[in-house]
């Protein structure tokens, strides 16, 4: 049964936090899987993200072994109520109006962690208990690096589309 | 009137789901809806296609082709179809299907891998809207006078669109004809977003956390949306074609079809556009032009539609081009200006008020087609017993009503009808009118004033569509 996420035990959200890396790594491959064909610079895009998101995931799971050692767990993404990180294209029409540039899937993968993000430092400030708020604080500070990453990618790339 | 309630009334967000019934969503989801509709047109359109290649030039209202279009589809579209079911005539249409299934390379059930036959180009970006549409409507009704008259121009006009239609299929991606190109998607389109009927996602929270999508890239148990769709992000009924593909390929069935009020998606301010705005003037313009055309008291401009001269054709094209893509559109945005200038707002631009406020004529645009439907239905609709029973004109009678003769029906009733379609159309004019306008200008005094000059101009509208109906 889901469970919101203020009732997971800490082990358990850092462990739910790695199986959301590896959905959005399958959700990105998914999108490449639908520009396949149709626009080859924002398939090799979501690629990236895909395995970015792959990264990420193996940067949780090393920070799990650091605070929680060999403590088994079987909580998964699946097992959580909220949307959290969710990335989402917006726009049902986006392929019959051919409105996606390169910088709309940077900013679908942006506004997801910035959506993380938020939801994690909201968590921090729901929370009593130390050793959760510790870990919905080390959550959100990864969030933020990533949004950094993506920030950064954006820039670079309106840059080297007006120059 | 209440706010966020269509006139006064029904909720805005009111929905009922048909497909929480398991026997209904059975239905929906069998591979057998909508191929066995698909079939039986297949069957109605090749008597159609037969019976326009032999009737050639012979009367028009006894060939099977000319009343099975041009009387009975097109009343039951407008009058049916469009305004309660959305686009559920693109569900059952069998123009676009050798080309679906040509890139299928299946008929019945799904292949797998999903890979389309032909070369699945993208479709250019500047076309990628409905100004294509919007010209070859206008072009396909500077023809009214020969392809609803002679069963060989309907004959001609079909077999292109099918040839169209299957050519674009093997070139483009899914269905780039019936997005792009088909003359009667355009105005299925913008007047589904009043239809009554959805097709919607259910919880879009399973759909945010969903790996796969298989609604789009499909699966075993369907083709992704061959309307190049994103199902789980619908909004509005604009380009869904309803051919519940994603209702089959949803692993959680968490697609729906929902009954909900009428001119639901005129409110979801998203993709709006001069494309879409163009439109709207095409099918009010044109509906105004038929009337004065085809029951208007000149008997010289249906000569001139008619084609009895090339002179007369080429003023008939010239006068209804002129009207429909300039002369009604610049009426209306005098108005839109007067009601942006009386609003007195400076962030808000001009553009955007047009736009918006041009999806008001959706309702009185549908009324006026209903109410010109009465005008061939009523008169027309015995004919339809005749053909049935001899389609080709070869002497038949299959069903006994092959001599049945010429009966009007209604004729005497029909004004009021009509009146009674207007006013009806008028008054949910009306209403999104003001709404649109809150939508624009915010609430408050601002929106009514924006929005008077445009009632303005429908209620002129519908005074001069009654006019042209009833003298």
């Amino acid at each position: 049964m889901k469970r919101p996420i203020t009732e997971l035990k800490p082990h358990e959200v850092l462990h739910a936090a790695i199986w959301i890396e590896r959905r959005n790594t399958a959700i990105y491959e998914n999108y490449a899987q639908m520009f396949r064909g149709y626009d080859e610079e924002i398939e090799r895009a979501f690629v990236e993200m895909a395995e970015e998101e792959t990264r990420h995931g193996e940067a949780l799971q090393a920070l799990y072994r650091r605070k929680f050692g060999d403590l088994a767990c079987s909580v998964t993404d699946e097992d959580v109520q909220d949307v959290i990180e969710a990335p989402v294209l917006e726009d049902g029409e986006v392929f019959i109006t051919d409105s996606m540039r390169l910088v709309d899937a940077l900013r679908v993968a942006l506004k997801a962690e910035q959506r993380a993000a938020g939801f994690y430092r909201q968590l921090t400030s729901l929370t009593s208990d130390p050793d959760l708020c510790a870990i919905y604080s080390e959550l959100a500070g990864v969030e933020v690096g990533h949004e950094a990453l993506i920030e950064a990618k954006l820039t670079q790339y309106q840059s080297a589309a007006r120059g | 009137m209440r706010e966020n309630y269509i006139l006064g009334i029904i909720p805005e967000n009111w929905r009922l789901e048909i497909t929480r019934h398991p026997r209904v969503r059975a239905i929906f989801k069998s591979r057998w809806m909508p191929l066995s509709l698909l079939i039986l047109n297949l069957f109605m359109f090749t008597v159609i296609l037969m019976a326009g290649f032999f009737g050639g030039l012979s009367a028009g209202n006894y060939n099977f082709g000319i009343m099975i279009v041009w009387i009975v589809w097109w009343v039951v579209l407008m009058m049916v179809l469009v305004p309660f079911l959305s686009r559920f005539w693109c569900t059952m249409c069998p123009l676009p299907l050798f080309g679906e299934w040509l890139q299928r390379l299946k008929i019945f059930g799904v292949r797998p891998g999903h890979k389309m036959f032909g070369l699945n180009k993208r479709w250019p970006r500047s076309l990628s809207n409905m100004w294509l549409m919007n010209v070859l409507f206008l072009a396909t009704t500077f023809t009214t006078g020969f392809i609803t008259t002679r069963p060989v121009a309907t004959f001609i006009l079909m077999a292109l669109i099918i040839l169209t239609a299957i050519v674009l299929s093997m070139i483009y991606r899914q269905r780039a004809f019936c997005l792009y190109v088909c003359p009667v998607s355009g105005f299925q389109g913008l007047y589904a977003n009043f239809a009554t009927v959805e097709v919607r996602v259910k919880d879009p929270d399973i759909c945010a956390k969903h790996k796969t999508k298989g609604c789009v890239v499909g699966n075993e148990q369907g083709f992704g949306c061959p309307w190049m769709l994103l199902p789980y992000k619908l909004t509005r009924n604009t380009y869904c074609g309803m051919c519940f593909e994603c209702l089959k390929t949803c692993e959680y069935d968490n697609m729906a079809i929902n009954i909900r009020a009428p001119g639901a998606d005129l409110l979801v301010d998203q993709k709006r556009g001069l494309d879409e705005s163009w439109k709207a003037f095409l099918m009010l313009g044109v509906a105004m032009m038929f009337f004065l055309v085809m029951q208007g008291p000149w008997g010289v401009l249906k000569d001139w539609a008619n084609g009895k001269t090339l002179a007369g054709w080429l003023s008939f094209v010239a006068m209804h081009a002129g009207f429909n893509f300039a002369v009604l559109p610049a009426i209306f945005l005098g108005f839109t200006w007067a009601g942006h200038r009386l609003a007195r707002a400076p962030g808000i631009s001009l553009k955007k008020s047009f736009i918006n406020y041009s999806y008001s004529m959706v309702p009185l645009g549908l009324a006026a087609w209903i109410a010109f439907s009465f005008g061939i239905l009523l008169p027309n609709g015995s004919y339809v017993l005749h053909i049935l029973s001899d389609p080709f004109s070869w002497g038949w009678d299959l069903f006994g009503t092959a001599h049945f003769p010429w009966t009007p029906v209604l004729t005497a009733t029909m004004p009021y009808l009509q009146i009674a379609s207007l006013l009806i159309g008028l008054l949910f004019s009306l209403d999104f009118t003001l709404k649109l306008g809150r939508q624009t200008y915010g609430k408050g005094e601002t929106a009514v004033w924006a929005s008077l000059p445009v009632m303005g101009f429908l209620t002129l509208a519908t005074i001069v569509i009654l006019w042209l109906f009833i003298g």
